[in-house]
């Protein structure tokens, strides 16, 4: 008898083992999956309205003004011109602003690098918007990225949103700072994961800072509410003439793929 | 003219270029003045209260209070006020809200060849105005069940990417209930699966991007 339970039980735990695992295996795979429909259902309502915010009400604003040329002729040349003129450059600006729009969206994650890497491209990526009429021109910032820690993989998800509001940071600086030295600070820390982006500029508007952000670009608010929406933390330092710090905070467990030895540690709990 | 029998207007508009755009036009027309401009639902208030205009266009999707909101605050302190919605919205919904927030007229931004002034004249007069597209999308939908507004809010964290159990937490429902709203808005929308019902509700203006 004694034997007989030597045999059977260990054969029976080992199978509760199994199926306890295939269980949550199942789970997980499930999860994912409606994790995955979910970020795409996000990320078509997000196409939607920079579309909606740039290009179309652009483009909307500029009928409107032809319509006014149309209505000027054929009596009112001079005043006809002078609206053509506008409807002109106000149609030049419409698609510089889809056109970073649309820039934006092909630019949708690092897809395949790591985070560190896709963001070391990004001084090149700007220096030429540099020039670009509507900014402050001026000399291109020197540009460099620090990593802290050894690297731990992030999720997907994470790493994209990362990248994504370093991103714009990174744009902000080039556009409007007027910086000598632009700086990407990754640090990779076993309870948090935290990145920085800083300059030496001439600091944001206290206006800006507060609440305003300029049109067409998802700004401070914008960058804080995608940060809050995957569990991060958005910090802004900002002095006149002493540059800007923005840091974006996540927790471990948020940032960090989960690592097997967790998976091993839970079964063995469970039995 | 004398400045009394000036058409008096306040445009709202958060994009700067349709803002832009419409001055243009209106500044064209002998009869009309443009007296103020807004780029937010608040913003929108404090200007009806300083410049009490004789009509208001007024755009739907804003940051700080949207136009929905705007209007209804807007009719409750001045009943008299005459309102014309100009959205990029056609959808049945969104049109119905805002003729029943106290709207007297619906444009499409994207029609208004020619009907922006005339719309403007009409409904100084004292008329209402509903766009024929506008007309035949509430027509169409007229005799169908609406959602709720618990429903309506559910579609619209759908809309942000939640799941049934986030959901749940952002409504303090539980999961279960929350299965059940949507399977409510699947079927009252005739929709296949999450996304269609977001794309479907997006067309039709019952949630806003």
């Amino acid at each position: 008898m004694l034997e007989y339970l030597c045999i059977i039980l260990p054969v029976g735990v080992l199978a509760v083992a199994h199926l306890l695992r295939v269980r949550y295996l199942n789970q997980r795979l499930e999860e994912s999956l409606e994790q995955r429909l979910e970020d795409r259902i996000k990320e078509r309502t997000r196409i939607a309205r920079e579309l909606h915010d740039s290009l179309l009400q652009g483009v909307q604003g500029m009928m409107f003004r032809l319509e006014a040329v149309r209505r000027l002729l054929p009596n009112r040349l001079a005043e006809a011109a002078d609206h053509l003129d506008v409807a002109i450059d106000r149609g030049l600006a419409a698609i510089n602003e889809g056109r970073q729009a649309v820039g934006e969206l092909r630019v949708a994650g690092p897809a395949g690098t790591d985070l560190p890497q896709a963001l070391a491209h990004l001084g090149s990526e700007f220096e030429p918007e540099i020039q670009l009429p509507g900014n402050d021109r001026g000399a291109a910032p020197d540009f460099r990225v620090l990593v802290q820690g050894r690297a731990i993989a992030l999720k997907p998800i994470v790493r994209d949103e990362v990248y994504r509001i370093a991103r714009e940071a990174v744009r902000n600086s080039f556009r409007h700072a007027r910086a000598g030295l632009v700086e990407v600070e990754i640090v990779f820390a076993e309870g948090t994961f935290t990145v920085r982006v800083r300059d030496d500029g001439v600091g944001l508007d206290p206006a800006v800072l507060e609440h305003g952000y300029r049109k067409g670009h998802w700004g401070l608010p914008g960058m804080r509410e995608r940060a809050l929406e995957f569990g991060g933390e958005l910090q802004v330092w900002s002095q006149r003439n002493a540059g800007t710090e923005i840091e974006l905070k996540l927790d471990a467990r948020i940032a960090y793929v989960r690592r097997p030895r967790a998976l091993r540690w839970r079964i063995a709990r469970e039995n | 003219m004398s400045d009394k029998s000036l058409i008096r207007i306040l445009c709202v508009d958060d994009h700067p270029l349709l803002l832009d755009g419409v001055a243009a036009l209106i500044g064209t027309e002998p009869d009309m003045k443009l007296v103020a401009e807004a780029t937010s639902g608040m913003e929108a208030v404090r200007q009806f209260r300083a410049t009490l205009p004789d009509i208001t266009l007024m755009d739907l999707q804003m940051r700080e209070m949207n136009g929905i909101d705007a209007i209804g605050a807007i009719r409750t302190e001045w009943p008299r006020a005459r309102i014309i919605v100009l959205s990029t919205f056609g959808g049945d919904a969104m049109a119905q809200r805002a003729l029943k927030a106290g709207a007297q007229a619906y444009l499409l931004k994207g029609h208004v060849r020619g009907e922006l002034l005339d719309t403007i004249r009409v409904v100084h007069g004292g008329a209402r105005w509903v766009q024929a597209e506008v007309a035949s999308s509430i027509a169409t939908h007229v005799s169908e069940t609406a959602l709720t507004d618990r429903e309506v809010e559910v579609l619209g964290l759908i809309a942000n990417g939640k799941s049934n159990k986030l959901i749940a937490y952002n409504l303090s429902i539980n999961e279960e209930t929350a299965k059940t709203h949507v399977k409510n808005i699947l079927a009252k929308l005739h929709a296949n699966d999450r996304t269609h019902a977001v794309t479907l509700a997006l067309r039709r203006g019952i949630i806003l991007i």
